[in-house]
This record gives C-alpha cells, structure tokens and sequence, in this order.
C-alpha cells in the first residue's frame, strides 16, 4: 500500500504540474485507487481480446455489488479502438448475454460455478478480484502483489470459449490452471 | 577564361615532355579525375544508404519493442517491459533503450553494460532521431489502437556502422587505387600504339640527317597521321634522291669535260714546247751561219757592199768603211 500511496503522491504532483486547476488535482488525485486501476486495466482489456461475431458497441458488465463505484464512472462513455464502452450492471443472469467483459464481484463467491455455467457459450471475457475465481475457471481474475495490481489467467478458460486474447496480455498474467 | 588559361599552362608544361610522358599524363590525369568523382558520388551515397539503413533498422527495433511492450505498458508490468528490452541484447550496438508512458515517466530501462548510470541525455526528445560523432538516438512513439500510450527510446552505438563505412570506403579506395595503377601499366605499355611507328619514323629520319642515307624509306602502314607524316616524308626523300642523282650525273658530266679540256691543253702545251725548242735550234743554227758569213765577208780584205734589189745597202764591211769614209751605220739600211 505504501506504493501506491506514492503513486497517490505522484499523480498530485503530475496532475499539479498539467494542470492549471487545482480543483481538478484533487478529482484526479482521488482517482487512484486499487480499483481505479482495476477499471482502467478492464478498460485495456477490450484492446487485446478478439471476439467472434462484430462489436457495434463495448459493454464492460458488472455483476454483483459493485466495488468500483466512481471508479469505473470515467470509463463511460470511453472509447476503445475507435469504439464506445458502454458500463451496465445487470441483475440477472439472463441479462449478461449482451456483455463482452463481465466483471464477477466478490459477492457472488459462492453462485461463481452457477454463473460461469450460465455464461459458457456466450462469447465473453470472465474477469474477477476474488482469490480462487481463476481456478473455478474465471479468465483473468486480479489479485494484489507487492502492492501492484497483477492478474491470473486460466488459459483452459479462455481456449474453451471462442474469444481469442492477445499472446501479449497472456504473457503478462500468472497462468493457472482448473482445480 | 581561367580555364583556357590553365589548358594553356597545362599545355605549357607538357610542351618539352616525349609523346610517351605525354600520353601517360593524360591517362593519368583523366582517369584520375573520372575515378575520383565516381569514387567520391559512391562514398557519400554509401554514407547516405548506410545512414537510412541503420535508422530504418533503428525504426523496426522500435517498432518491434513498441509492439511487445504495448501490453505491459497499459498494465503497468515493469518486469515485462525490461523482459522485452533484453531482446536487444541481440544487437551489440544498442546501448541504451528504454519505454516511457505517455505522460515521460520511465517505465523500463535497458544499459548494455550492466553498471548503472545517468540516463543518456536525449531521453526528453520528441520523436525522431539524432546523430552524434559517437553514437545516436532514437524515439519513437508507442500506438495502440490510433492512441499514442508511451514511447520508446533508444541509443546506438556508431562504432559498427563506422566501422563498416571505413572498411567500404577503403576497398573502394583501395580498387580505385589498383585501378589506376594497372591503367597506368596498361597505357605504359599501350602508348607505343602511337610512340612506336613515331620512333621508327624519328629513327629513320636521324639515319638520313646523320648519314645523308636518302635511299631510306618511312614504314608508313597505318593510315593515320603518322602514316601521312611518314608518307609525306618519303615523298620528300624520293625527291631528295632524285635531284641528288640529276647533281651526281650533272657532276660526273662536269669532271669528264674537265678531264678532256684539261687533256687538249696538256697536248697542245707539249707541241708549243716543242715548236719553240725546233725554233730555237733554228735561230741558233741561224745565228751561227750569220758570224760565219759575217767573218768571211770582213776578212775578204776586198771593200764589199751587198746591194738589194730595190738598191738599199743591206751589209757593208769595215773595209769599205775605210775606202769611202763613211760609218758603217751610215751605210746600212741606205739607198745606194
């Protein structure tokens, strides 16, 4: 934590040095968070994965209550590789057929095998921050290391769907395999 | 005007120089001239190509550093990043790269030699690249998707590519230096093309001036100008020995003329010798008879006088001096 109180430190001084409000310091001093890299790291998701059919519009799903709060309110609206991310935060499980990257919170640790089976053969990238996710056969799932903000990958996962991810995203994440 | 001014001091010098020196200068001086801007157009265009090789080779390292580091880049993964600059580890000549985010700050780093050390200045360059006399920079910007998310920065060594630049360069010299050398053996040894029918007919000419040999005839074989030079030589010498002959002729005529004027004259000297000794006998004999006559005539003791016919004394003796008183030179020679 102490690392990204320093980063905390060093975006005031950057945003000091860009900007001429200090109001705005401030919002984007408050920006950087665990999850505000978390939103941001999603958000880069979308630019190294593939998927089958054409995307009119990105939608990053949010399933489960909500940790990102704020966080993930400057990615709407975004644009990734010339195209808009779009937030939602289904209710139910039905509803996630329209998503690309569906985000599984921590409060559904113990619906996790239900939901993934439901979500199979839907064309979407599985993400989580919750330990034991990738092994239950989430994607990418997040976790904390040295106070920098690392992934898993649980690459069975992803070569049982049809969404191809990026060999550059893979070589960054710990890979995993099923329990 | 200055040019016709140096062809004419050029021409000065070369004035007092044998046709051989002359037509190796002349080799010499044009293929030196033409060797050395070919040798000098060849150069700086290598020094260009090498120069747009190696920055184009700069630009697809960048490119390829930018293209794998992309991804550790938007997450934040140092060790990646590092990872994929070690590549250049295969490219002795990279002594510095590193990868920035968009906003400059330094997010992997990679030094040849492992001691750590200041940044190389240049870092805060915009894209483009640099050239110092010992090494040079590159940056490049690092795109995803239309968005520039960082750069990447790299310093090269100039050593290699000087290295090879010289060693081009040298070759280059070295085969405009051999070039000339065998053109200069070969113009040594083909200038007597032109040398050779010159010093034959130079030759043939000493032989006539120094010997008066004028039956001498050019070679004149080659229909060039030192084959009209040779023909119009022999012309002249032909000519030469025609009027030498007429003159010999002409000579030889004189002398036998002489010898027969000069024989004539001998033959008429020798009768006049002799006419005049005949005639010397003559008057001797004469002069004799003369003072016999003479001696009787006076000792007669008789006065005597001899009267021709047209009645003249002709001679008269002491005696008839005495008798009639007159002088003997009053006598003579008068009517009597």
């Amino acid at each position: 934590m102490k690392t990204l109180s320093r980063m905390f430190l060093m975006a005031v001084i950057l945003g000091l040095a860009l900007t001429v409000q200090p109001v705005c310091v401030c919002a984007q001093a408050r920006q950087f968070g665990e999850y505000d890299v978390k939103a941001v790291f999603m958000a880069n998701f979308f630019k190294f994965v593939e998927w089958p059919s054409p995307v009119r519009e990105y939608r990053l799903c949010i399933y489960g209550s909500d940790p990102f709060g704020q966080s993930v309110r400057t990615l709407e609206g975004m644009k990734v590789r010339g195209t808009m991310l779009e937030v939602r935060r289904p209710s139910s499980l039905r509803a996630l057929g329209d998503c690309h990257v569906l985000f599984i919170s921590s409060s559904e640790r113990r619906r996790i095998r239900a939901i993934l089976d439901a979500v199979r053969g839907m064309d979407l990238l599985t993400v989580g921050d919750t330990e034991g996710y990738a092994q239950e056969g989430v994607m990418l799932n997040f976790y904390i290391e040295a106070s920098k903000v690392k992934f898993e990958i649980n690459l069975n996962s992803i070569r049982s769907s049809r969404i191809a991810v990026s060999s550059q995203l893979l070589k960054l994440g710990r890979m995993v395999g099923d329990e | 005007m200055s040019r016709g001014r140096g062809l004419l001091g050029l021409m000065h010098l070369f004035r007092d120089l044998p046709l051989k020196r002359k037509l190796i200068l002349i080799y010499l001086i044009s293929t030196i001239a033409i060797l050395g801007l070919v040798g000098t157009v060849i150069t700086v265009n290598e020094i260009l190509s090498a120069r747009r090789t190696f920055i184009s080779d700069s630009e697809g390292l960048m490119e390829s550093v930018a293209k794998n580091s992309a991804a550790a880049l938007l997450f934040r993964d140092q060790r990646d990043a590092e990872e994929t600059l070690k590549v250049l580890k295969a490219f002795p000549d990279v002594r510095y790269a590193a990868v920035m985010d968009k906003v400059g700050a330094m997010q992997a780093e990679y030094r040849r030699d492992a001691r750590p050390g200041r940044t190389p200045q240049g870092t805060k360059h915009g894209d483009g690249h640099g050239f110092s006399l010992s090494d040079a920079w590159f940056s490049q910007a690092i795109m995803l998707d239309n968005e520039r998310i960082g750069s990447v920065y790299l310093v090269r060594d100039l050593k290699r590519l000087y290295g090879n630049l010289y060693r081009n360069i040298g070759i280059l010299a070295l085969a405009v230096v051999v070039s000339i050398v065998i053109g200069y053996y070969l113009s040594l040894y083909l200038q007597r093309i032109v040398t050779d029918p010159m010093n034959r007919l130079l030759g043939m000419m000493k032989a006539v001036t120094d010997r008066q040999q004028y039956e001498l005839r050019a070679d004149a074989a080659g229909r060039d100008e030192i084959g009209d030079l040779a023909r119009g030589f022999n012309d002249m010498l032909r000519k030469i020995e025609e009027r030498d002959a007429e003159l010999t002729a002409h000579r030889q005529h004189l002398a036998e003329l002489v010898q027969k004027r000069t024989e004539e004259l001998v033959r008429v000297n020798a009768e006049l010798t002799r006419e005049l000794e005949q005639r010397e006998r003559f008057e001797q004999a004469l002069g004799e008879s003369e003072k016999r006559y003479r001696a009787i005539f006076e000792n007669t003791g008789n006065a005597s006088i001899i009267i021709e016919e047209d009645s003249t004394i002709s001679l008269a003796n002491a005696e008839f001096a005495r008798l009639s008183g007159y002088d003997l030179d009053e006598v003579i020679g008068k009517m009597s």
